[in-house]
């Protein structure tokens, strides 16, 4: 997507050495230090980056939206051949919503809850533009097609809690557009949204910028979206800029150490755990008033020396349109990196001998009561109506073996583990596991079932109990599992301390003192205390940043391998699911519709809906070619799920059956077996979905 | 807003003792001057009560203390005995003798008014407690159970609190007689339903914590669950509220004391003491009133100035 | 939208019901014996239970409560066998009951003997007759006795026994008096509270609402200019030091009003007193009451109690709707609408305000309870002719029907504008409004 060039000689915005500060209790701190970048018309510029790093302190730097306690101390930014620096709140005021736009991360907070969505978008053409309201309604609504968005004139009549979250971000995008701003932040656009959503929403923001012609900064921690909207992409890391070039480029031959670790710690899609290893960046990301003298990155650079300790690299062009920060950029090639011995994960070959079944789940139910609006509902008297959060789930592992589920947000995936688990009570069905029945409560199970069976949570801030201290927190279950002598409870905590990659300081650590890959390695220490059999993984890495996913996913995998775990493993990240498991369970409202080994499950045939979510992966290579298949409208409720098979509403693929696919909507689709324990649950006969073109190909 | 986030310091104290504690909350306190006004407020409220007299090293006279004055204790702070009657001395203004004045018996008010502080200061935090006791576990249940429980728990609650707490003081001293205990009594049953929805509150959210799903599957009690697990992290609202809440006590105690329903005389009770000054303000007499009424409001204000520096100082950190 | 509000409204009928058992057990069932403490604790055991029957305190509680609730009058209508009325006798100045003829003719009964039953009826001029009653009219109970229910002279619905030579106790102008051929069994008339009828005060002997009414209104009177003074004022002066946050007038006004929160009625009302009546003899420093329209006389002497009552709800509302409106600045929507480019006044008023007025509404609301606490202290304070102080006067002479029908209105008042704080609520929330 090169521009040709002299055409857009001068660039919308251009900022040279932003360097931004909070005022804190503390003295200053410099959140974003000596940052330069511009970006033309119809441009976009991707800035990727860890939390923390500073991205979204220069979205809003360039709109001067810093808070009462953020300045901008150094530098200039250079919006349409004027400095906003030191512009007037009223001046600033006029470019904002007119010349410059913003889409934020969560379009539903960023919507006022009691003004309807007309009121807020037509206000921006009124203020602006002067317009009389009915011109600007007709301009709005206008927009809101031109984004897509089904029936506009209704949504303008609706309230933001009415109308869904990607809609939402239709609306928030729209209301940008209105006035055919220069330049258009994003900061974060899709982080809120499934996959699918997401996906959409990239297109529309494609689709947008070559109609529009305007320049865009695309903010995002995801590389894969970057990878799929943004012409060029600069990554930054502690407050700087470290690398910047073409998009291709920049994935094609990363030059800077810390984007070539960024590439290492995700796995591509298609990657699995016996074919390729993910190496985590080792150390963490400096506190912005604890900065090394030197190189920021050198402190976890593979490639520093005495030089880059003492001096720091200033952004540097080393070859056309590629500008990187590092003193040794020309020296050092991503594919003659290796692995320091500190992050290869001591993977012990995992057992070859047939394994037996260690959880047999059959037609597993769980269902929620709604608590109903109706009047009648008051006295108790009011229809029954349920959530059929899980609807007839069946599945079996292997012992030592991982099964991923995937799905959107909604499918039913958490239900799932949790009914197993015994948080959620168990509506119907049967779980079977080593010999017990779970069909009980986790409070009414018997002892030695609730050891061999734990879990590992998602969110790491809300994993450990903030009033007790790491040591205190992995005692309890081996005391309470008896697992050890109560005399030697310290040492046994020490030893899952080492075990999980810390040492034993931890041990009188408070949580808050904790990163949040730490306390997720507490978690996974908490869980193994008792060396359960099977573990239940929710979303343990979804919350993490990516070189810190990986050190806990290889954590994870050493452990399972030495003790034999059976895992169960959530995520909504296809790649990672794919990478780390080795049978997939796709859910789609509830049900299973498709579930096998997992290299089956990336290839043809696949389930309609697995094909669709393997189009919408954002994947972290320009190069790869990925069908286009979008899904149309909003998962269904599952207070009334959809009659049939669930996925008829929105099945890109009905039009494979002889008239339209009228079955789908009657009948509940038959189990299809492709072989290998590779079940789908779908109408359309497995010759025609095998020989469905696969949706991800690499190009040559 | 973007937020910086700060990694841990590792330099930390790992396990911080009591007075480090102690030492970070004041120094806490110390950012906030609303904090320091309230602490010195009550600081010198609290001060006056303990050194009233020498009743600090001579229990005796806390076994013993009628109010009638039979137990004879030496005053301190306080100057006099509270009930002391100074013949042809009533209704005086403030002099180097009687600094505050004299009341109608001729009793002085400088006494009368520290020893008030006393009883104040130990029933107000009382009901508190009381109240915190029984409204935090109700709270904690019908957060952590849900449901049927909830629902009953939080009607029966509902109903204490759509009755204005006047009335809820008038009705139980009105069936009860005034005194202490039945005070403390009406201010508990007034108090914990308050407390229950707030606890209750706090409990649905951190019960929906992972941490809590943790205990859960490792299959420990609901109690424990409750008590370890759940309390202990809603720790910080709770103070505050319970701060305030000495402060509403301190209120509700003058309040009714103002009524006539608060403890008989001739207890210096700081409520009583303006109801019966009031009568001599028209009278050119107004100190009685006056310093009561200054006292009171003076250890309001300082409880609530303290509590509201402190919960601006956490949310700040939060 | 309409579900909510029905639940809200079934549920706080719910609560009504339930404070309605809670102050009915209190007040009646709790220690404290009614009798000695309307009538002093010298009364004979024999007195004591004479007083209790003829006011229905030896009933079953239930029945009781169902008295005071919905009245008596319609169960001794049926066992009378002709409706019973009420009525106020002019030149007597009270109210009476008597049972009611088919042809209009009001009468009550008595009999000296325990034989013959005798009919007074009340002439149109307001003077009576006797009319003797034949034997026919003692009617065989299901027990077995002869019987006759009827209305006594002291408009009670009684049961006589034939033959029966029951002694009764009354408490004459100063006396007592003992009283041969007395009814067995009465039943108190009383049209209920749900009719406007709280019953009879022992302390008065007057229909408590005759004495309710007008206090209620003075009240009225003065919590709605307090009210109405507030409101306005404290939202504005809120929302002002909302949007100034952290500045020199957020500090004032948050320090100025939190003062003015923690300060108690009595001890604000003191200061104020001393400042203004008794220094400075701008303002009267006490509500004298000399007739029904003194107060509209001498309008200033409600300034004193109405800033009194004002200031602890004034300090409140700011503090809630200051920090309510902090709250909103700090929310991303208001980030969207800056950064829209919006002018600020355009924010505060278009974007800022609803959402900022959303969570005092409620809590300003359920803060009724306070004032009425506010209430009693001022009116107390002021000697001013109100319903606090009439609850304050009950309950200190232990006036039972008096506090309990003070009381219940006072916490219909308090749930009624907890159903007002809703409908705003609702009003306001779209989220509410269309789910």
């Amino acid at each position: 997507m090169e521009l040709p060039k002299g055409k857009h000689n001068e660039p919308v915005v251009r900022v040279q050495n932003l360097a931004i500060a909070y005022e804190t209790h503390g003295g200053d701190v410099n959140a974003v230090r000596d940052v330069s970048f511009e970006i033309h018309r119809g441009e976009t510029l991707g800035l990727v980056g860890e939390s923390g790093c500073g991205k979204s302190t220069v979205a809003y730097g360039l709109v001067n939206y810093l808070g009462r306690n953020g300045k901008i101390v150094h530098g200039e930014i250079i919006f349409q051949g004027e400095s906003l620096v030191g512009r007037s709140p009223e001046e600033l005021r006029r470019l904002r919503g007119d010349q410059i736009a913003m889409v934020y991360q969560d379009p539903m907070t960023s919507l006022n809850p009691v003004l309807r969505v007309g009121q807020q978008m037509t206000e921006v053409l009124t203020v602006h533009r002067g317009i009389s309201e009915d011109a600007a309604r007709a301009r709005c609504v206008e927009m809101l097609h031109r984004v897509y968005m089904p029936d506009p004139e209704a949504v303008m009549g609706r309230y933001p809690h009415q109308i869904s979250g990607g809609q939402q971000q239709r609306v928030v995008i729209a209301m940008a557009l209105l006035n055919n701003p220069a330049l258009l932040v994003m900061d974060e656009p899709t982080t809120a949204l499934d996959v699918t959503v997401e996906a959409a929403v990239l297109d529309l923001i494609a689709d947008l910028r070559r109609d529009f012609d305007t320049a865009i900064l695309f903010i995002s921690h995801n590389l894969g979206v970057v990878a799929r909207v943004s012409s060029r992409v600069g990554v930054m890391y502690a407050g700087e800029m470290v690398e910047q070039a073409p998009v291709r480029e920049i994935f094609a031959h990363p030059r800077h150490p810390y984007t070539q670790g960024l590439m290492r710690c995700v796995p591509r899609l298609g990657a699995d755990k016996a074919g390729s290893v993910l190496y985590p960046i080792r150390g963490r990301v400096p506190a912005p008033n604890h900065l090394p003298p030197g190189c920021v990155f050198e402190p976890r650079c593979d490639y520093a020396t005495e030089h880059c300790r003492q001096e720091r690299p200033a952004l540097r062009q080393i070859s056309n349109r590629h500008m990187v920060s590092c003193l040794r950029a020309e020296h050092i090639r991503a594919s003659e990196w290796r692995p320091t011995e500190d992050i290869i994960p001591l993977l012990p070959a995992a057992d070859a001998a047939e394994p037996e079944t260690i959880l047999n789940v059959d037609g597993l139910r769980t269902y929620y009561r709604q608590s109903g609006g109706s009047p009648l509902d008051l006295i108790g008297l009011g229809k029954k109506r349920y959530v059929r959060a899980v609807d007839g789930v069946s599945f079996t592992i292997p012992q030592g073996k991982t099964l991923g589920v995937v799905g959107e947000s909604g499918c039913g995936k958490s239900t799932l583990i949790k009914t197993l688990i015994g948080l959620e009570p168990m509506t119907g069905g049967e779980a079977q596991f080593l010999g017990f029945d779970l069909e009980k409560k986790a409070s009414q199970r018997d002892m030695g079932l609730i050891r061999e069976l734990q879990m590992v949570f998602q969110n790491p801030d809300a994993t450990m109990n903030p009033s007790y201290s790491v040591g205190t927190q992995i005692e309890r279950p081996l005391r309470r599992f008896k697992v050890v002598p109560t005399n030697q409870v310290h040492a046994e905590v020490v030893r899952l301390l080492r075990a999980v990659k810390l040492d034993e300081h931890y041990y009188d650590r408070r949580p808050r003192q904790l990163s949040g890959g730490e306390k997720q390695r507490v978690g996974i220490a908490r869980a193994f205390a008792g060396r359960p059999d099977l573990v239940l993984c929710d979303e343990p890495v979804s919350a993490l940043d990516v070189s810190v996913q990986a050190a806990v996913l290889n954590l994870l995998l050493e452990i399972q391998r030495e003790q034999g775990t059976t895992m169960i493993f959530i995520a909504h990240d296809l790649s990672v699911v794919r990478f780390f498991s080795d049978y997939v369970a796709v859910m789609y409202l509830g049900q299973i519709v498709e579930i096998g080994p997992a290299e089956a499950i990336y290839a043809p045939p696949y389930h309609p809906y697995t094909e669709s979510l393997l189009a919408a992966v954002p994947i972290p290579d320009p190069s790869v070619a990925q069908q286009h298949i979008r899904l149309e409208g909003s998962v269904p409720s599952p207070l009334n799920p959809p009659s049939g098979c669930r996925f008829h509403t929105r099945c890109p693929r009905r039009q494979l059956l002889p008239d339209g696919g009228a079955i789908c909507e009657r009948e509940v689709p038959p189990m299809q077996d492709a072989g290998d324990g590779h079940q789908i649950h779908c109408h359309i006969p497995l010759e025609t979905l095998h020989d469905l073109e696969p949706v991800v190909t690499i190009a040559a | 807003m973007a937020v910086i986030e700060q990694p841990a310091t590792l330099t930390a104290p790992a396990r911080p003792s009591v007075w480090g504690r102690i030492a970070a909350v004041l120094a806490l306190l110390g950012r906030s001057r609303v904090a320091i006004a309230g602490l010195i407020l009550v600081g010198f409220w609290v001060v006056l009560a303990i050194f009233a007299d020498d009743c600090i090293i001579r229990p005796a006279c806390w076994v013993g203390g009628g109010s009638d004055g039979t137990v004879v204790s030496t005053p301190w702070l306080a100057r006099y005995s509270p009930f002391e009657q100074f013949r042809g001395r009533n209704l005086e203004g403030p002099s180097a003798d009687h600094w505050l004045g004299t009341d109608r018996n001729g009793r002085d008010l400088w006494a009368r008014i520290v020893q008030g502080s006393r009883i104040i200061l130990v029933l107000a935090p009382i009901s508190v407690l009381i109240a915190l006791a029984i409204g935090g576990t109700l709270g904690l249940i019908a957060g952590y159970f849900g449901g049927q429980i909830d629902e009953l728990l939080m009607r029966v609650l509902d109903a204490l609190m759509a009755f204005p707490q006047i009335l809820l003081y008038l009705i139980i001293i009105a069936a009860l007689g005034p005194s202490a205990v039945n005070v403390v009594l009406a201010i508990t049953i007034a108090g914990a339903p308050g407390i229950a929805r707030l606890v209750r509150s706090l409990t649905l959210d951190i019960k929906t914590r992972d941490y809590v799903a943790a205990a859960q599957t490792r299959g420990e009690s609901p109690w424990y669950i409750m008590f370890v697990e759940i309390l202990p992290n809603a720790r910080g609202p709770i103070i505050i509220d319970a701060m305030l809440r000495v402060g509403y006590a301190v209120f509700a105690i003058g309040t009714l004391g103002f009524l006539g329903l608060g403890l008989p005389p001739p207890s210096p009770d700081w409520g009583s003491i303006v109801n019966t000054g009031r009568k001599f303000i028209q009278a050119g007499h107004p100190w009685d009133a006056l310093w009561a009424s200054l006292s009171i409001a003076s250890l309001v204000v300082g409880l609530n100035l303290l509590a509201d520096g402190l919960s601006e100082e956490l949310g700040r950190y939060r | 939208m309409i579900t909510f509000l029905l639940r809200r409204a079934f549920y706080l009928i719910l609560t009504l019901f339930a404070v309605s058992i809670g102050i009915f057990a209190m007040s009646e069932i709790a220690p404290g014996n009614i009798a000695i403490n309307s009538l002093g604790n010298t009364i004979t055991p024999a007195q004591e239970a004479s007083f209790n029957a003829q006011n229905g305190l030896d009933q079953p509680a239930v029945t009781r409560y169902i008295r005071w609730m919905i009245g008596s009058d319609w169960r001794a209508a049926g066992l009378i066998g002709y409706p019973v009325r009420q009525i106020y006798e002019a030149d007597l100045n009270r109210w009476s009951w008597w049972g009611a003829l088919p042809d209009g003719t009001l009468f009550q009964n008595y009999t000296d003997d325990g034989e013959n039953m005798i009919r007074v009826e009340r002439l149109a001029d307001g003077s009576t007759r006797d009319v003797p009653l034949g034997p026919e009219v003692w009617k065989t109970d299901a027990e077995g006795f002869p019987v006759f229910w009827g209305v006594d002279r002291e408009g009670r619905a009684a049961m006589w026994v034939r033959g029966d030579d029951n002694e009764a106790w009354t408490l004459g102008k100063s006396t007592w008096r003992s009283s041969k051929g007395a009814p067995r069994a009465y039943i108190p008339l009383q049209k209920g509270l749900l009719r406007g009828d709280p019953g009879v005060s022992f302390f008065t002997r007057r229909p408590v609402a005759e004495t309710l009414v007008p206090r209620l209104m003075n009240t009225l009177l003065l919590a709605g200019i307090a009210f109405v003074v507030v409101m306005p004022l404290a939202l504005a002066l809120g929302m002002l030091a909302g949007l100034n946050e952290g500045r020199f007038l957020d500090r004032l006004l948050s320090i100025s009003s939190l003062v003015a929160t923690a300060t108690p009625e009595f001890a604000s009302g003191v200061f104020l007193i001393l400042i203004f009546s008794t220094w400075l003899k701008w303002l009267p420093g006490a509500v004298v009451v000399t007739s029904d329209t003194a107060i509209f006389e001498r309008p200033q002497m409600l300034v004193l109690p109405i800033i009194t009552l004002t200031l602890i709800e004034l300090g409140y509302v700011l503090r809630i709707t200051r920090a309510s409106m902090v709250e909103v600045m700090r929310t991303n929507y208001i980030r969207t609408a800056t950064l829209k480019g919006l002018p600020q006044w355009r924010i505060v008023t278009k974007h800022a305000l609803r959402n900022a007025l959303m969570a005092p509404i409620t809590v300003i609301i359920l803060h009724v309870n306070w004032l009425i606490g506010g209430i009693v202290v001022v009116e107390t304070l002021f000697g001013f002719p109100g319903l606090g102080r009439y609850v304050m006067e009950a309950a200190l002479f232990k006036d039972v029907f008096a506090i309990e029908a003070a009381t219940m209105v006072l916490v219909v008042i308090a749930v009624g504008t907890q159903l007002v704080a809703d409908l705003i609520y609702t009003y306001i929330n779209p989220r509410i409004r269309y789910t």
